[in-house]
């Protein structure tokens, strides 16, 4: 419950997410089909996002990517 | 080097990274696709401590390395469409430098990139493209594909696997295919993108909007919805290689600027398709009427040439972006702070209206190279802007 009850100071907060990834040689292409239901749709990815990443245990540590 | 956080995500989630920035952190997760980026106190929290000082110039919300990487590693092509942005062609093999890709892969791997999209003439040998997108996945990196698919045969779509993700090209149908492309190859274009969808698992189409094709944009999605391919890539026709002379012609007429976002949207509602929009129409977007801060954190960004993409063309020349034919240097110069000042710099002393445009950091004012080759200025504001013109039209 104090976890819950932590200030999102504390706990920290998702800035953006950007969805998919980019099959373009050229540009950079931004999902805005979100757009459709822009607002909710920001406040649901920064949600799962912030769950994913708070619901994240350690791997190996500070490291090489593999 | 970048300071990068291993981390095991629960269940079906696998394995992400976490990687070190100015801000705090960007996560990266495979299931679902996405980066995530996040705060200093976020970042804390993942074991993520030693955060790299910002660029001199940059934005709060630019990274310390590129997110994505794009790569054209030839200019061999028998396709001949007219607008080719590198201006490839038949007769200008060359062998591909295997050796010089890998240590560019490497080299991109170790500042820490996610993504790379290899892109080159069709007639560039494709295993050396499969080879390549091997080594980028031994080292981390995610590879992406976009190709004509004139030449795709189920044996060639099975081995593209390799690619995370690969897209078509094609900018409509039949005869549209054509206007846009200069050449007759829409139903071999579109025999390769429904072998791909049998044989790969994220085929998807990029689509170049211009005035020839915008009024059939509705036919594109159609055939898309049947062919049951989900995502297709909006991108905005440019002023380079041999586009530069048809620029005129293609380009979007005010009037269908205005009114692409919300056509699109009902597109991809109608049709269930995902769309994506290149760069150079965030100022469409950002004019679309949408809060600043939705915008920013479903992560929408204009030109970030340099920050959060860079490219490298088959000489081995680097650039922020795919359509400025300047390189800034080699790409060992890769990483060396303020070589792409000219874009980073360009929200520190922005021209009106953008300077007091409560969109400047997301935007970044448009298409710098699209208001280099109209306005002959570099440093102008996007003139399709409809913001921008409703600003110039205003007497101000």
């Amino acid at each position: 419950m104090h976890g819950l009850l932590r200030k999102s100071s504390e706990r920290g907060k998702v800035l953006s997410v950007k969805t998919g990834s980019n099959p373009n040689s050229s540009s950079l292409g931004v999902d805005v089909t979100l757009l459709l239901a822009a607002g909710a749709a920001a406040g649901l990815l920064s949600f799962l996002g912030g769950s994913l990443i708070r619901w994240m245990r350690w791997g190996k540590g500070p490291g090489d990517r593999d | 080097m970048i300071p990068f956080v291993k981390l095991q995500a629960v269940g079906r989630f696998g394995k992400s990274m976490a990687r070190a920035e100015p801000f705090g952190a960007t996560i990266a997760f495979h299931k679902p696709e996405m980066l995530v980026m996040v705060d200093r106190a976020m970042a804390l929290q993942l074991g993520v401590a030693d955060f790299p000082a910002p660029q001199p110039g940059s934005c709060a919300t630019d990274p310390h390395a590129p997110y994505e990487a794009h790569l054209t590693v030839g200019r061999n092509c028998s396709v001949g469409c007219s607008a080719c942005y590198i201006d490839a062609g038949q007769g200008r093999r060359g062998p591909v430098d295997i050796s010089k890709w890998e240590a560019i892969l490497e080299r991109l791997a170790q500042m820490g990139v996610f993504h790379v999209a290899i892109g080159g003439g069709e007639d560039d040998e494709l295993e050396d493209l499969i080879h390549l997108a091997s080594k980028a996945r031994q080292l981390g990196l995610t590879p992406n594909l976009t190709t004509a698919a004139w030449n795709v045969t189920p044996a060639v779509a099975k081995r593209l696997g390799v690619f995370h993700r690969v897209h078509v090209s094609m900018d409509g149908l039949g005869d549209t295919y054509r206007q846009m492309r200069g050449h007759d190859g829409f139903a071999r274009a579109h025999t390769g993108l429904e072998i791909l969808k049998a044989y790969h698992p994220h085929v998807g189409v990029n689509c170049v909007v211009g005035r020839r094709n915008y009024e059939e944009l509705e036919e594109l999605f159609s055939l898309l919805h049947g062919l049951k391919i989900s995502e297709v890539e909006l991108l905005r026709f440019k002023p380079t290689g041999r586009g530069r002379a048809l620029f005129d012609s293609m380009d979007l007429s005010h009037d269908q600027y205005d009114h692409l976002v919300k056509k699109v949207l009902k597109l991809a509602f109608r049709y269930r398709v995902r769309v994506r929009l290149d760069c150079s129409f965030t100022p469409m977007v950002c004019a679309g009427g949408y809060d600043p801060s939705v915008l920013a954190k479903l992560g929408v960004a204009g030109c970030v040439a340099g920050s959060w993409l860079v490219s490298i063309d088959p000489e081995g020349g680097l650039s922020g972006c795919s359509f400025d034919s300047e390189p800034v240097g080699s790409w060992t110069d890769l990483g060396k702070p303020g070589l792409f000042a000219k874009f980073s710099n360009w929200t520190n002393d922005p021209p009106m209206p953008c300077g007091d445009c409560a969109f400047l950091d997301i935007c970044r004012g448009g298409c710098h190279l699209v208001a280099r080759h109209v306005t002959g200025d570099f440093e102008a504001p996007d003139p399709s802007c409809p913001i921008v013109r409703r600003w110039s039209e205003s007497g101000r």
